[in-house]
């Protein structure tokens, strides 16, 4: 996947609906169910997980300003976006980038690989930058970037734009234009109960770059 | 920390010492202080008004939360089995009243003070204690208890090995069980795997949420509220190897103290002495010696053991009656409330 370079506001980046992202070659990402199997030794209780999944596919896309990189993610789903209940989930999507090279996307990194995703909820505002070498350290952490996330629900359709600033890194994933990383994406379904590894993912890392 | 968080669940090791609780279900009044000492506490914040960390309910009955026997969770010949998470109105809901209008508006004489459930806004269906001294049998031997129950502290708690995050843990100089509020996200796999269904969901924090065993009083030697309030005498706690603790007496050495559902696999401890009910009347109206209580109905809940025993219950009894006397008997009527606190006895007034 690559990220373009147009001449956009913030503003305008952040709103999935903008005219601007007609510019951005977007590409469609088939999503499959987390090999939960890989847990076992973490939750042995979640690798009972049946019927995760439930998005089986995405539309992704990505631009920059040469100020900040913004992914935008489309998926269709029915809306859940409240906690209703006590056991009431709900939609959320992440785009994971490793922080080292040959951090794995299949165990969210591993020990001393770490890897670093954005990660946004549907009743949450805020994004959180999220750090994890291995589905055991997955850590949610507060103030680490200008991480931002605008979502609207149209259509039976989740639009999602995730941003954030180019350079800085501060332990997270360092992303400049005219570099290159790798990316991957999960989507958790909330009216299928999906939360923490029950989701779909998009498989292993694939090529991603920032054009100058 | 009996847990490394970040660890692989292989690495669970058993904590150093471990606190039960003893309940005796043939005293138990049902007079809930228990369950309020515990509300009182711990869980009147936002987003905890439905949780009762402990609570008592009438056996037979749906218990608390509603149904959770049939929920799931926990192991079966070791193996983890898929649960479910109970909803708001099966936590007891959280009823609301119409105070304002029957007692300030003047409306005392033509309307009727009664609830509203906080779920659906309409006259609730189901809520905590919903089915109280409903009870099991035919006259003339209708039957019922009361059962007080709270988290088992467990030696291999479900609800720890289920969080991928590493939020629970369990103290490994006295085996509480804790869910750590910084680190949890309020997944709730606990939630589905604790076969007791002792974890609640707070949807306003958005974090899973249990009994502390009132660690913060334990650490300065109070027992914890629901034990050191029971009215009933009910209840007795302390460390399992202290072999002066009244714990240790009824669980290992007189051994009439029983967990429930030994079968879920997750080493519970709260231990039941067994009720041993009220005498039956038979088919001529003559008061007979046997129990209103099936012993199959006990024996669902605390196993194999409920027959041996009710028989040291009798036995022990009887000498009593006997003018001989008994340590077992002693214990369970509880002459000196203090003696059952396992040593945990500072006061809570002047010690916190
Ligand atoms: C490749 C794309 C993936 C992305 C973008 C991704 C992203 C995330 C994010 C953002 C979280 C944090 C959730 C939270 O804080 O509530 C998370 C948690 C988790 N993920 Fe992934 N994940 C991916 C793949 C996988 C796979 C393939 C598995 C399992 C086979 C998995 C298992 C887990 C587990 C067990 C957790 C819970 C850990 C915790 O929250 O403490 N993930 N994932
Ligand atoms: S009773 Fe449930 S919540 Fe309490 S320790 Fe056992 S498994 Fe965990
Ligand atoms: S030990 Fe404390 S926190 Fe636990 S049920 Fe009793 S009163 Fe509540
Ligand atoms: S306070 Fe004691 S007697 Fe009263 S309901 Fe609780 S356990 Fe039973």
């Amino acid at each position: 996947m690559k990220a373009k370079r147009i001449d956009a506001s913030n503003d305008a980046l952040l709103d999935a609906a903008s005219p601007v992202w007609a510019g951005a070659e977007g590409e469609s990402v088939s999503m499959a169910p987390t090999p939960l199997m890989l847990v076992k030794e973490v939750s042995p209780f979640l690798a009972l997980s049946q019927d995760h999944g439930a998005v089986t596919s995405l539309r992704a896309a990505a631009l920059h300003n040469g100020g900040m990189l913004a992914i935008r993610l489309q998926w269709a789903a029915p809306k859940h976006d409240r906690i209703v209940d006590l056991d009431s989930f709900v939609d959320g999507a992440a785009v994971m980038f490793p922080v080292v090279r040959g951090a794995p996307a299949a165990t969210m990194g591993a020990r001393g690989k770490p890897t670093n995703a954005w990660y946004w909820k549907a009743n949450t505002p805020a994004p959180y930058e999220v750090v994890a070498e291995g589905f055991a350290s997955v850590q949610r952490l507060a103030g680490r970037s200008d991480l931002k996330a605008a979502a609207h629900y149209r259509d039976g359709q989740w639009n999602l734009v995730l941003g954030r600033s180019l350079g800085k890194a501060d332990g997270l994933v360092k992303l400049e234009a005219g570099g290159s990383t790798k990316i991957a994406f999960a989507v958790w379904s909330g009216g299928n109960s999906e939360r923490s590894g029950r989701k779909s993912f998009s498989g292993e890392f694939v090529d991603f770059e920032i054009l100058k | 920390m009996a847990y490394v968080p970040g660890g692989s669940k292989k690495e669970l090791r058993k904590a150093d010492r471990q606190l039960a609780t003893v309940i005796d279900l043939n005293k138990c009044l049902g007079c809930q202080t228990c369950s309020v000492a515990c509300k009182n506490l711990w869980t009147k914040r936002p987003g905890t008004e439905h949780m009762r960390w402990a609570n008592v309910t009438t056996y037979p009955g749906k218990g608390y939360p509603r149904d959770y026997e049939k929920k799931g969770g926990g192991f079966r010949d070791g193996e983890p089995q898929p649960g479910k998470i109970p909803s708001v109105i099966d936590s007891g809901d959280n009823f609301q009243f119409n105070h304002n209008e029957v007692y300030y508006e003047g409306k005392g004489q033509s309307v009727r003070l009664h609830p509203v459930s906080n779920v659906t806004g309409k006259e609730p269906e189901w809520g905590y204690n919903w089915d109280e001294d409903q009870g099991g049998g035919q006259w003339p031997n209708p039957y019922f208890f009361y059962f007080a129950r709270m988290c088992n502290h467990c030696t291999k708690p479900a609800c720890l090995e289920a969080c991928p995050t590493g939020a629970i843990f369990k103290r490994e100089k006295d085996g509480i069980v804790l869910i750590d509020q910084d680190r949890c996200k309020g997944h709730r796999h606990c939630v589905e795997a604790c076969p007791y269904k002792a974890v609640y969901f707070n949807p306003v924090a958005q974090k899973s949420e249990k009994c502390i065993l009132c660690f913060p009083r334990i650490d300065k030697g109070i027992a914890n509220a629901c034990n050191r309030q029971c009215t009933g005498r009910v209840r007795a706690f302390g460390y399992l190897d202290d072999r002066d603790s009244q714990v240790h007496k009824l669980v290992a050495k007189w051994k009439v103290a029983l967990p429930l559902h030994a079968e879920y696999g997750t080493g519970p401890n709260v231990f039941y002495v067994p009720p041993m009910g009220a005498r039956g009347f038979g088919s001529d109206g003559e008061i007979t010696d046997g129990s209103r209580i099936p012993l199959d109905v006990l024996e669902g809940l605390f196993g194999p053991e409920v027959r041996r025993v009710l028989d040291v219950l009798r036995t022990e009894r009887a000498k009593m009656k006997a003018g001989q006397g008994s340590e077992l008997m002693d214990i369970l009527i509880s002459k000196k409330w203090t003696d059952r606190f396992g040593g945990f006895t500072n006061d809570p007034l002047t010690q916190s």
